[in-house]
């Protein structure tokens, strides 16, 4: 086949299909932009992330990430291989079980309450800026010790974080970047005052481990603190969003889900499955390095695919449908092994929360839909999703 | 058989107590215990379910 590129429009509004013709080419196969290796079978997907000693997640010199890293004056854990990686991650891991998490019940409940509440009520709405952003921004300002006064500001910063990662472009990048850096003189600030007044909250447990000798840097510090921003709220809004907008397309699956709300921690899997809210992402091979029968050659940057995984019909029957009691276990919407999703309990928890408070709303009316979806390749999921009473 | 964990990457999920609970149990403080030395060989099926399914890959069966 001739080198796709996965800026294609036509793909970018649905690339399940390319996915698909991928599948069936061969375990690695080059395509655009920057003629990256994509890995799109699901038992190839796992062997990449398998392999961590061929396929490094350090960005090269001249990666976007790197300069990210620079910037902040230390590395993070989603870009760096062992031993860097374990002494960074080992920090934050046993904060995230599900019993730790437990305590946030109460407060997600209340919160999606909140903003349920302020919608508007003339049967017209978008749920993006309303429900799906600010969800996940308020739990981790709060898990994190933001004060409830800078939650507005917290919430600024990180939508400019999330306009640079989509690769903003001119006057909206500066503006951005500019965002980024008060984000960033406000985490040292906060970082400094737990150095003086322990906390609690996880920019105190990091900075509580600056103690101990070579644990963590206080550039770590601040880049551990953006990572937890970045990593987690669009990936979780987009969770939400691509859920409830699955539910309106297939309203058997809503009718399942309100007879029987049981079904929503398994409907979640499926919604992680089906919506792959981070499609795919990145590796690097230093030497040639054999997939399967096919060689990638030294340097090549790989794109390991778990949207195309999470669909590929040797793994899951019936790939394409969104089927929300079927066993799938095992999917990769999280990643695997080494750098599995440190925050999946808490996007689980919340996207949990999420939907069951949304559920009686979705079932009172019947309701159409307009979505419009992120023009990204990385991340998927709605731009905007306006829901509409049918007459 | 046995089953080995490596406690330096499991962050007590629980999926594996999911699969297989006559084998795995996650403690009220976040620790995972194994709840026999020797497993039976009727719980093969379950137990290379819960290894599958581990997302740290932090269990391997020995025997
Ligand atoms: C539905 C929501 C989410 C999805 C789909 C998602 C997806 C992912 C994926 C695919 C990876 C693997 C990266 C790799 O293989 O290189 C990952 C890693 C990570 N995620 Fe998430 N994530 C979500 C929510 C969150 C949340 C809420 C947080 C934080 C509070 C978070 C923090 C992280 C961190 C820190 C890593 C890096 C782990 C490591 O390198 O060891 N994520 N996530
Ligand atoms: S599934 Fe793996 S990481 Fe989770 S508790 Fe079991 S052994 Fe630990």
């Amino acid at each position: 086949m001739a080198r796709v590129n996965l800026l294609d429009p036509e793909t970018l509004a649905n690339p399940y299909p390319l996915y698909a013709e991928l599948r069936r080419e061969a375990p690695a196969v080059q395509v655009d932009p920057n003629g990256m290796w994509a890995v799109t079978r699901f038992a190839d997907v796992v062997e990449v992330l398998r392999r961590v000693d061929d396929f490094s997640s350090e960005p090269a010199d001249d990666d976007r990430e790197k300069l990210f890293e620079n910037a902040f004056g230390g590395a993070n854990i989603i870009g760096s291989d062992n031993p860097r990686h374990d002494r960074l991650r080992s920090i934050m891991q046993k904060r995230f079980t599900p019993r730790r998490l437990g305590h946030l019940q109460g407060r997600v409940e209340d919160l999606s309450r909140e903003l349920l509440a302020s919608l508007a009520s003339d049967g017209e709405f978008d749920l993006v800026p309303t429900y799906t952003v600010p969800l996940p921004v308020v739990v981790i300002a709060e898990l994190l010790g933001v004060e409830a006064n800078r939650v507005d500001d917290f919430k600024r910063w990180s939508n400019a974080l999330v306009a640079i990662v989509n690769s903003a472009e001119g006057a909206e990048r500066q503006s951005a970047l500019a965002e980024v850096g008060e984000l960033a003189k406000y985490l040292s600030a906060a970082a400094e005052r737990r150095r003086q007044d322990p906390a609690e909250d996880l920019i105190g447990a990091l900075v509580a481990a600056e103690k101990e000798p070579g644990r963590i840097s206080a550039g770590e510090v601040l880049s551990y603190c953006i990572l937890l921003l970045a990593a987690g709220n669009e990936t979780t809004t987009n969770l939400i969003g691509g859920m409830i907008s699955a539910l309106i397309d297939n309203p058997d699956q809503l009718a399942l889900l309100r007879d029987d709300p049981s079904l929503i921690p398994n409907a979640v899997e499926e919604g992680l499955r089906y919506c792959s809210p981070v499609q795919g992402l990145f590796r690097r091979v230093l030497q040639d390095t054999q997939l399967n029968g096919v060689t990638i050659p030294a340097g090549s940057r790989v794109w390991v695919c778990y949207a195309s995984a999470n669909r590929d019909p040797e793994r899951f029957q019936d790939p394409d449908r969104f089927d929300i009691k079927r066993d799938c276990r095992g999917h990769v919407a999280f990643g695997w092994g080494l750098h599995f999703c440190l925050g999946s309990n808490l996007a689980r928890r919340e996207a949990r929360v999420a939907i069951s408070a949304l559920l009686p709303l979705l079932c009172e009316s019947n309701f159409s839909q307009a979505v419009e979806w992120l023009p990204s390749w990385v991340i998927r999921g709605p731009k905007a999703l306006v829901l509409r009473k049918a007459a | 058989m046995k089953i080995i964990v490596d406690y330096d990457l499991c962050e007590a999920n629980a999926l594996c107590m999911d699969s297989c609970p006559e084998v795995f149990r996650v403690e009220e403080d976040d620790s995972l215990t194994i709840l026999m030395s020797e497993i039976p060989e009727k719980l093969r099926g379950k137990l290379e379910e819960s290894v599958r399914l581990c997302p740290r890959q932090a269990l391997r069966i020995e025997g």
